[in-house]
């Protein structure tokens, strides 16, 4: 069920009434059996995977909380690690089938295996199969994130949630905010990309993602505050960023720090890869040897993250470029300590920061636009009302981020929602003329 | 404490050490200083560490980090 639908929108109006009055005393049963609806949706045979993920992920983590050492436990992971993985590879790969949400939901499991492999006390692990359901297919979440940790969500998802003006308020205005950025914008500019010349093309497209990613993420956490349910942000103003890695730091938060605690931590602090060093300072020298195996882990860190976007090359090329920009960057921050030193006053000056947010974001535009298949889905041309309402719009969504961020209240949230309902109704891409379009990232 | 500081600034020299309470908390070290810092504890001080000792609690300070490497070597 896309959520840029008539549908979803009765779905989720039904939802929400039938929550705080009728499942009010059974508030996360009734969310797991609507989780369990809205997949449906999508084909009932998608229901399988996700079954055969969480059965085999609620069985290795209850034999693993049994167990009290790693080594005993060991086993236990690698068996659901291969099947959670296996089914990801497999059906990338294969293409025989792709359930929505798939990336995601893998992901969320696998990062609740390897805490419960990890906890010291057994307890941690969930002991009611249905709780393990809801946090692995909680369908606000469930095709493009944000990406949770069990630990953090559980009691926002089991608690009991009273109906809230100030809840209801600030969920209406972020699902607002959400179809605005996508109905408005990316909607209407991203059919357009692969026609621009290229430097125009790459930073428009890089808007009309962020566009697109962020309202999905937009209006997957005003439903769940909708609910009552507050879930972890994924954007931190990322085209602010001052270089490459502050730009990792904001941008898809939930997946960077998935790779980073569970993939890069593990790796680089393994004892082969801490071995490796000596040899490398051998033959390298000591300076570039310490660092060799940081670079290697690095490299492997982003395949792997190429890899989980998609079985295609550009996305292995899209990831390891990124790895190769972070490693030199990271390697000239040295020069840029010098430089800072050497022109205290350029550097602390605001002109210096604006021109390094521009360095920053040509150079994730340029990486961004790698992922060619989108860059040359193209065909139509925009009229020039339709540039300057996109161009319009752009600029509202800067500024009315900026001020949602000092003058939150129920009052200002609901008066905000229904100023951008009127936008979304006059400018949005939608109706006659205009596809509905899935969000990007539930490709993944 | 002074072997410490040294290992330390050798992973990033802009930092004072000295009166830094939240090296991780505030994002003063980033996690490639991190892992940087796992490798130099490992050459100096022979000990290994994994993931999930990268905490706040274990690396906000100088002090922190020299407790929990003889918490390590004991």
């Amino acid at each position: 069920m896309v959520f840029t639908t008539y549908e979803f929108v009765l779905f989720l109006a039904c939802v929400t009434a039938l929550y705080y009055t009728a499942f009010k005393r059974a508030q996360w049963q009734f969310l797991l059996a609507a989780s369990v609806a809205f997949y449906a949706y999508s084909g009932w045979r998608n229901l399988l995977f996700i079954a055969v993920t969480v059965v085999t992920t609620f069985i290795a983590a209850r034999c693993m909380a049994r167990l009290q050492g790693k080594r005993e436990r060991r086993p236990w992971l690698i068996a659901a690690l291969t099947v959670n993985i296996g089914i990801l590879l497999t059906l990338k790969f294969t293409r025989l089938a792709f359930p929505l949400g798939l990336s995601f939901f893998t992901l969320q499991t696998m990062s609740y295996l390897i805490d419960a492999y990890r906890a010291k006390d057994g307890d941690a692990v969930e002991r009611n199969p249905f709780k393990l359901a809801l946090f692995t297919s909680f369908f606000p979440q469930l095709l493009q994130g944000p990406m949770s940790r069990y630990g953090t969500l559980k009691r926002e998802l089991f608690e009991p949630h009273a109906f809230s003006g100030a809840n209801v308020s600030a969920g209406l205005e972020r699902i607002a905010l959400g179809y605005f950025k996508k109905l408005v914008i990316a909607d209407r500019v991203m059919p357009v990309i692969g026609g621009l010349s290229y430097p125009v093309a790459a930073a428009v497209y890089a808007v009309a993602l962020y566009c697109d990613f962020t309202g999905g993420i937009d209006v997957a956490i005003g439903v769940a505050k909708l609910l009552g349910i507050t879930l972890t942000e994924n954007f931190d103003s990322p085209y602010y960023s001052r270089n490459i890695q502050e730009f990792w730091r904001r941008w898809h938060m939930t997946m960077g720090a998935w790779f980073r605690d569970y993939v890069f931590s593990p790796l680089s602090t393994s004892l082969p890869s801490i071995r490796l060093a000596a040899p490398c300072k051998r033959a390298f020298g000591d300076r570039i040897g310490r660092r060799v195996p940081i670079w290697l882990t690095i490299m492997v860190t982003w395949f792997a993250t190429g890899l989980w976007h998609g079985a295609d090359a550009h996305f292995i090329v899209w990831g390891l470029a990124n790895g190769a920009v972070i490693i030199v960057s990271q390697e000239l921050t040295n020069s840029s300590r010098d430089f800072a030193r050497k022109f205290p006053r350029l550097t602390a000056s605001k002109v210096f920061d604006a021109f390094r947010i521009v360095r920053t974001f040509c150079l994730m535009s340029l990486i961004r636009s790698l992922d060619w298949t989108i860059m040359r889905e193209s065909s139509a041309a925009l009229g020039t009302s339709d540039w300057l309402c996109a161009g319009l719009a752009t600029l509202f969504v800067v500024f009315y981020s900026r001020l949602r961020q000092k003058r939150s209240s129920p009052e200002f949230n609901l008066a905000f929602a229904c100023v951008m309902v009127v936008l979304i109704a006059v400018f949005g891409a939608y109706g006659q003329g205009y596809s509905v379009s899935q969000f990007i990232y539930t490709r993944f | 404490m002074d072997r410490l500081i040294a290992t330390l600034l050798r992973v990033n020299p802009d930092i004072d050490y000295a009166s830094e309470n939240a090296l991780i908390s505030d994002h003063v070290l980033e996690s490639l200083d991190l892992i940087t810092l796992v490798y130099e504890l490992y050459s100096e001080y022979q000990i290994q560490l994994g993931a999930e000792d990268l905490t706040a609690e274990n690396f906000d300070s100088a002090e922190r980090i020299l407790q929990f490497i003889e918490l390590k070597r004991s």
